[in-house]
């Protein structure tokens, strides 16, 4: 707990929760609509807006913000067409990572500085992104109030849902939208590369155990937060990377609801 | 204006693409009956079911529901519609909640008791009370056909329309499901069931359409209907056999 002294370490807490509670919600959508690719694909597509904003000098933040929400839309409209995000995602993933490691390289950056974008340091984020993370998470925590069932009508059952007269391109494109914000900010805790286990192993750890969707709703932000104080002070105490140890110990969770599954029959 | 047709089809078209699904359907039904759409697979039958109930948007001609046009009648009232049944993957969702989604327009931000109470009214309807909390895929296929209707009629609509519902169950099941269906219909609904069961069009229906890309023919019962009919209706050889042996 000797962490949580430190002003770094509250803010690395704050930080963390305001994430976690973020990417857990849209992520109990991502696991439903069984879309769990999609996180690391633009996690990695926002790569191209790291090196953009290096090259060119750009701030990173909102250029990669950029990226990742035209990344989002292109996605969903590709899916709307009968491309899974997923496959989308599979055929976009691998060349952004390498069009933004040519630009990186091209713009002569030091190695340092990639490393945070790809491993991310959330023991290094100020209080300017905490209120950028507690606005984005106000919108999320909205949307999942005003527009959670309607989310999930239409992942249950479009047709009907059209058939309800709800406006499918709004409620679906400002999901996909707020998750890639979600994960833009949250890359600057965990890193490109283990972002998108704070989207997906939370809520599909919620998925294993909850009956129902309003369940895993309820219960993939408990473990998520959960899963980022236990992480911080595992990372103190053993002098190991925060962010590693956050998705670490979300894996364990996973591991551990997924025993609790096998044996619960 | 009193309506004499709670559902009228002026020269529908509807294309996906180059493909045309439908071309030029006329007919007129009538308020309170029940009526069976047959035709083959392919033949644009569920695309003129999801044209009624507004589930396709773009589309030449006419639809009206009760002398309204299509969207104006959907802006205040939903047409009750039951989907092909599904194989339902592992979605964790309650028997309850997927009644209620047919009060959706109904509720102003959530659900309230008296939405609830709806929708185990409409679940006792269908002799589906005690499943309320049970998940979808729990459910047998019959079962969940039962849900789905519950939800078509919970909203209490003046029309319902079915999508092939008795694919995959059973003889008992069937029997079971279009007992229930005819019960509806005595209440003063419309019923309109696409069907490939022959039998089941010429035992309980007051009307047939037959649809393939056009309509082929709206008789009034399968008697009026040639030998060679559906046969024709079909591309291969099929003999209506009658649950009540007529033919």
């Amino acid at each position: 707990m000797e962490i949580f002294l430190y002003e770094f370490g509250i803010l690395a807490l704050i930080g963390g929760v305001l994430s976690a509670v973020a990417t857990s919600l849209l992520g109990s959508v991502v696991v439903l609509r069984k879309m769990s690719f999609f996180g690391s694909g633009i996690a990695h597509l926002s790569f191209i807006g790291v090196g953009l904003a290096l090259f060119f000098k750009f701030p990173p933040t909102i250029v990669t913000l950029a990226v990742a929400m035209a990344a989002a839309i292109i996605l969903g409209f590709l899916a709307r067409r009968g491309v899974h995000e997923d496959i989308g995602v599979g055929i976009l993933f691998s060349t952004s990572m390498a069009l933004g490691i040519i630009l990186i390289y091209l713009a002569k950056i030091d190695n340092s500085r990639v490393m945070a974008y790809l491993f991310g340091d959330i023991l290094a984020i100020g209080w300017k992104d905490v209120v950028f993370s507690s606005i984005v998470t106000a919108l999320v925590v909205l949307y999942i109030v005003f527009f959670k069932d309607h989310i999930i009508y239409i992942t249950f059952d479009e047709d009907f849902s059209k058939v309800l007269g709800i406006n499918i391109p709004f409620v679906y494109y400002t999901f996909l939208i707020l998750l890639a914000v979600s994960i833009v900010v949250s890359m600057n805790l965990l890193g490109i590369v283990l972002v998108s286990a704070m989207v997906v192993v939370p809520a599909a750890s919620a998925s294993l155990v909850s009956r129902t969707y309003q369940g895993m709703f309820k219960l993939a932000p408990l473990i998520s937060v959960a899963s980022v104080f236990f992480g911080l002070i595992f990372s103190w105490n053993f002098d190991i990377p925060a962010g590693a140890s956050i998705v670490l110990v979300q894996g364990i969770v996973f591991l551990f609801t997924f025993l609790v599954k096998i044996l619960s029959g | 204006m009193k309506c004499e047709y709670c559902l009228e089809v002026k020269n529908l078209t509807v294309r996906y693409g180059d493909i045309v699904a439908l071309k030029d359907v006329n007919f007129s039904l009538e308020k309170g009956k029940f009526y069976t759409i047959v035709g083959p697979n392919g033949g644009g039958k569920s695309t003129l079911v999801k044209t009624i109930v507004g589930i396709i948007e773009d589309y030449d001609g006419q639809v009206q529901i009760f002398g309204k046009d299509r969207d104006e009648y959907l802006r205040e009232k939903l047409v009750g519609y039951v989907p092909q049944i599904g194989a339902f993957t592992r979605f964790p969702i309650r028997v309850i909640d997927i009644v209620l989604m047919g009060l959706f327009r109904e509720r102003k931000f959530r659900f309230k008791k008296q939405h609830y109470k709806k929708a185990l009214k409409a679940l006792e309807r269908v002799n589906m009370e005690g499943f309320s909390r049970r998940l979808i895929h729990e459910l047998s296929g019959g079962q969940r056909q039962r849900v789905m209707i519950a939800r078509a009629i919970v909203s209490k609509p003046e029309i319902l329309i079915m999508d092939e519902p008795t694919v995959g169950l059973d003889t008992e099941s069937q029997g079971n499901f279009f007992r229930l269906v005819k019960e509806l219909n005595e209440t003063g609904m419309t019923v309109i069931v696409v069907t490939h069961d022959v039998g089941f069009v010429s035992e309980h229906s007051d009307g047939i359409l037959c649809i393939n890309k056009k309509l082929v023919v709206h008789a009034k019962d399968v008697d009026e209907l040639p030998e060679e009919f559906f046969a024709k209706l079909y591309g291969y050889n099929v003999k209506a056999v009658l649950h009540n042996h007529k033919r």
